[in-house]
């Protein structure tokens, strides 16, 4: 007896591993998680250590080409750049993450009750989505922080608002085709109720798209946080946010590229991982590509 | 006598088509069928006949937009309480689909079992899902598996034993066996057999098969543009079809069967648009015996023989031929 | 008069997970006129037999031994021009879902007219090529077809698209027109005028017909000779309706049993499934399942035994 359930939780832990097996055999992808791993752990040391104040301005040392001293140079005022982009680190990927996690929780919710319950509600929520979804991401979200002022929270509030609709959208559908799922059907002939449906069944089977789609989200978001930095709509100065970093740096593009690049390249590297490893969980998540795979 | 469980009278059920649901399907225009215990009635016809529809609302996954379906005492249209909503149970067409694909058998078995009331315990929902599995043909090796990993059979058996673990009277089978291989068909057809004999099950089964149909079934309601052509006892309307239709459906099915229909009559022309059908009966257009009423007036469902019901005017012409 | 002879074809795929050895040895002739049905299961092989004697085998597929004769052409010694001349021309294929083949935004009339052009007769635009796909699509039975031929796929129903798929393969008369699963997707009545309509024309034309199924019932009714195949190797090739009254091979024999349903029975067909192509079951691939399986089963080489006027592989016949 208990043997069964032994068994039945070993299949369950052998699907994970399954899983975890799938990823690591995408090599991008694996390689992808450390590089933000290594991102990530960048941001937390620069929150309590970084070699220089990032802060602390030196025109003797001004416009500094890479060097032992400062190995990412340092810009117009002499700052360190590799602090600086430590402690920037903290503001482009917190700020990105905590608006995907907005933009997904609350896109998410008002999709999944309005592809499930349909009706008024889902008229409603939809043309509000129809109008939103007319305006690029980037555009609407310029147009948040316009509204919003600039400040943090407004970064995230815009960045992750802007990507609501998309969210909205793609839940709304997906719970819609999961709806008419025979064993959705199945569910409901058996008499359970609606949110636990919606829960158990629904739910389960979205989670996977909206974990893939926001990691994917997550390379645009830094992309839209970095914008609005860069055009000066975003964290304020002298917060060394990545995009921030780019935009209060323009005048030195041409003649000292560094002080334009470093952060460039963070912010590339960042969006670009994201994006590989969101390829990887794809594959990895999917339960049909098992089922593939095994036919093929 | 016969004691009929579900009762269907006057079903009207359309489909709203288009952005402002200005074009509408009906997919089952005025329909009464009657259900009776134990027995197995088959709900025949082609892609559009509205088969599907009808039998959702004879067990009360869909509600009519008119006409009214009874289960016993209980009107199904609104909720219903739990312990008759169960009694009320459905396996689909496909397999891959029937399953959460995220949950094991044992999970889903197990939130069947608990749907049902029947226990909470561990040790006896465990207990109770292997049993399921025995009665169709399962075993507890199955338990941990998913669904991906289960052949299309064995995810049918699933579907079944989830099935029955709501102990229900009534089990609306659409299209059970289509996607499956003919060996596995006639296994699982074999146990749905075992199963109604066993355990007194009354079925709803709906196919497109005619060598199912005969296997399974009872009685028979021919389809044809969600109207009923024609409802009787299924070797009574096999051996002698009193609708032009259900003879033409029977000339044309590859389906092996022991013996051919008396009149055969060949197929010509394609099932009409839903949205738009001809006037009088549906079927004038394609049929051998039309005449001026029959292009004017709906035919009423009549009697014509033991149990058996026509909608056809020229019906003691196509008995007769 | 043989038109088509295979011999000994044996088709693998190479897979990452292993080979799967989808057609084993596969020996039969197709006479001219003569309408054959290759039946099976999923994964028995049927569609792969299909693909490589109308040249559309694609890796990971590929012929590991064996030849195929088609008018005493071999055709496994073809280059790719060759083939292109054949294929279309002497050699056709009518798939199951003509949503797949047929190209939205072009008239289905100029659809057929393109066979014409491809082959070289003349271009699509002109009158003569556009009557002649008329005139085809008249053969296929389709009502008003000067009216059709300007018609787009999305306003035909399914049957009416596989008439034109039918079309667009008989359109320069080939001497052999392979049908996988042509009417599996369409409705009993629908399926039934197509069966008929192949059979009309195979008659007319004097082509022969290959006709892939998964279901007995369709291949009785049109069908020559049928030709069963399980888990990759031909297990009993005769005459349709001998296969269908009394079945030799006892994999034929189940197959048979569960069509031929009798009323509310126990039927007693073989429980498990195919088996797995990569690692077939040593011996006879059926042991496993197979009510009379000795130990001489497991060791048996695939031979196809001749008995009266069939071929059955089983040791109950050697």
């Amino acid at each position: 007896m208990s043997d069964l359930i032994k068994r039945v939780k070993a299949a369950k832990r052998e699907r994970t591993m399954q899983m975890w097996r799938t990823f690591r055999a995408n090599r991008a992808a694996y390689a992808s998680l450390y590089v933000l791993a290594a991102m990530a752990l960048m941001a937390l040391i620069g929150a309590f250590y970084t070699p220089y104040d990032p802060y602390r301005i030196d025109l003797s040392a001004a416009l500094g080409f890479f060097s032992l001293a400062h190995p990412l140079g340092t810009d117009w005022l002499g700052r360190d750049m590799l602090s600086r982009v430590m402690e920037g680190a903290r503001y482009t990927l917190g700020i990105s993450f905590a608006a995907v996690l907005l933009g997904a929780a609350l896109g998410s919710a008002l999709g999944l009750v309005s592809g499930y319950y349909g009706g008024l509600l889902d008229a409603i929520i939809q043309r509000a989505t129809d109008v939103l979804l007319a305006f690029p991401t980037i555009l609407l979200a310029i147009a948040l922080t316009s509204v919003l002022g600039v400040g943090i929270v407004n970064v995230v509030l815009a960045a992750g608002i802007a990507t609501v609709p998309i969210y909205i959208r793609l839940v709304r559908n997906l719970t819609l085709t999961l709806r008419n799922e025979p064993y959705v059907e199945a569910g409901r002939a058996m008499g359970l109720s609606g949110p636990y449906i919606l829960f158990r069944h629904i739910l389960p089977n979205l989670s996977y798209v909206i974990v893939v789609q926001s990691t994917y989200y997550m390379g645009i978001t830094i992309l839209i946080v970095s914008a609005l930095g860069f055009l000066g709509l975003g964290v304020p100065k002298p917060i060394p946010e990545w995009g921030t970093m780019i935009g209060d740096a323009r005048d030195y593009i041409f003649t000292y590229p560094h002080v334009v690049l470093v952060p460039g390249v963070f912010i590339s590297a960042a969006a670009l991982a994201f994006n590989l490893l969101g390829d990887g969980l794809r594959d990895a998540l999917d339960p049909r590509m098992a089922t593939l795979l095994r036919r093929a | 006598m016969s004691e009929v469980v579900i009762r269907g009278r006057g079903i009207v059920k359309e489909f709203r088509l288009g952005l402002t649901g200005r074009l509408r399907l009906r997919a089952v225009d005025g329909v009464d069928l009657e259900v009776v215990k134990g027995e197995t009635v088959a709900l025949v016809g082609e892609s559009g006949s509205g088969k599907t529809t009808l039998g959702r609302i004879l067990v009360g996954l869909l509600r009519p937009d008119r006409g009214t379906v009874t289960y016993r005492e209980w009107g199904l249209g609104g909720r219903l309480p739990r312990h008759v909503r169960a009694r009320l149970q459905v396996v689909f067409q496909n397999p891959d689909a029937s399953l959460n694909p995220r949950m094991q058998v044992m999970d889903i078995l197990a939130e069947a079992i608990r749907a049902a009331g029947d226990t909470d315990s561990r040790e006896e929902v465990l207990d109770r899902a292997i049993s399921l599995l025995e009665m169709v043909g399962l075993s507890a090796d199955h338990l941990p598996k998913y669904p991906h990993e289960l052949s299309g059979g064995e995810k049918q058996r699933v579907a079944i034993a989830r099935a029955l673990a709501m102990r229900p009277e009534v089990v609306l089978a659409d299209e059970p066996v289509s996607a499956l291989d003919a060996i596995v068909r006639a296994q699982i057809l074999e146990l749905m057999y075992r199963l109604q004999r066993d355990w007194g099950l009354t079925y709803i089964f709906i196919s497109h098969d005619l060598s199912h149909v005969w296997y399974l079934s009872d009685r028979v309601a021919i389809m044809y543009a969600g109207q009923i052509a024609e409802v009787g006892p299924t070797e009574d309307i096999f051996r002698e079809p009193a609708h032009p239709y259900t003879a033409m459906l029977l000339t044309s099915s590859t389906s092996v069967l022991p013996y051919k229909p008396r009149l055969t009559v060949r197929p010509v022309g394609e099932s009409p648009s839903l949205i738009s059908p001809p006037p009088g009966c549906r079927f004038h257009p394609r049929c051998p015996y039309a005449t001026e009423q029959c292009r004017a007036e709906r035919p009423e469902l009549r009697p014509i023989g033991p149990g058996r019901l026509v909608a056809c005017i020229h019906a003691e012409k196509v008995l007769r031929s | 008069m043989t038109l088509l002879d295979v011999r000994g074809l044996t088709i693998h795929y190479d897979l990452p997970q292993g080979t799967v050895r989808a057609v084993e040895d596969a020996t039969f002739t197709v006479d001219r006129g003569e309408v054959v049905a290759i039946i099976g299961e999923s994964g028995s092989g049927k569609t792969t037999l299909a693909m490589a004697i109308a040249g559309l085998l694609r890796p990971p597929g590929r012929v590991v031994r064996g030849h195929i004769y088609f008018d005493g052409l071999d055709l496994s010694r073809l280059d790719d021009d060759k083939w292109r001349e054949i294929r279309g021309r002497d050699i056709t294929v009518v798939f199951q879902d003509p949503n797949t083949y047929l190209n939205p935004l072009m008239s289905v009339g100029r659809q057929v007219a393109e066979v014409f052009e491809a082959h070289g007769m003349g271009s699509i635009r002109s009158r003569e090529v556009a009557e002649r796909a008329i005139e085809i699509l008249r053969r296929v039975r389709i009502q008003d077809p000067d009216k059709r031929y300007w018609s787009y796929p999305h306003e035909l129903s399914g049957g009416m698209k596989q008439r034109v798929l039918i079309a667009m393969a008989i359109a320069l008369k080939p001497k052999l027109l392979i049908a996988d699963e042509p009417t599996s997707a369409l409705d009993a009545t629908i399926q039934a005028q197509i069966l008929d309509l192949l059979e009309e024309l195979r008659r007319e034309m004097g082509m022969s017909l290959l006709l892939i199924t998964h279901d007995l019932g369709v291949a009785a009714r049109i069908a020559h000779r049928i030709i069963v195949m399980y888990a990759g190797q031909m297990v009993e090739v005769g005459r349709a309706d001998e296969i269908m009254s009394d079945p030799l091979h006892p994999y034929t024999r189940a197959l048979v049993r569960s069509v031929k349903l009798d009323r509310k029975r126990l039927l007693g067909v073989p429980s498990g499934a195919p088996p797995s192509l990569i690692s077939p079951p040593p011996g006879c691939r059926f042991h496993p399942r197979c009510p009379y399986a000795t130990e001489q089963c497991t060791t048996w080489r695939h031979t196809l035994y001749v008995r009266d006027n069939r071929r059955v592989a089983c040791v109950l016949y050697a």
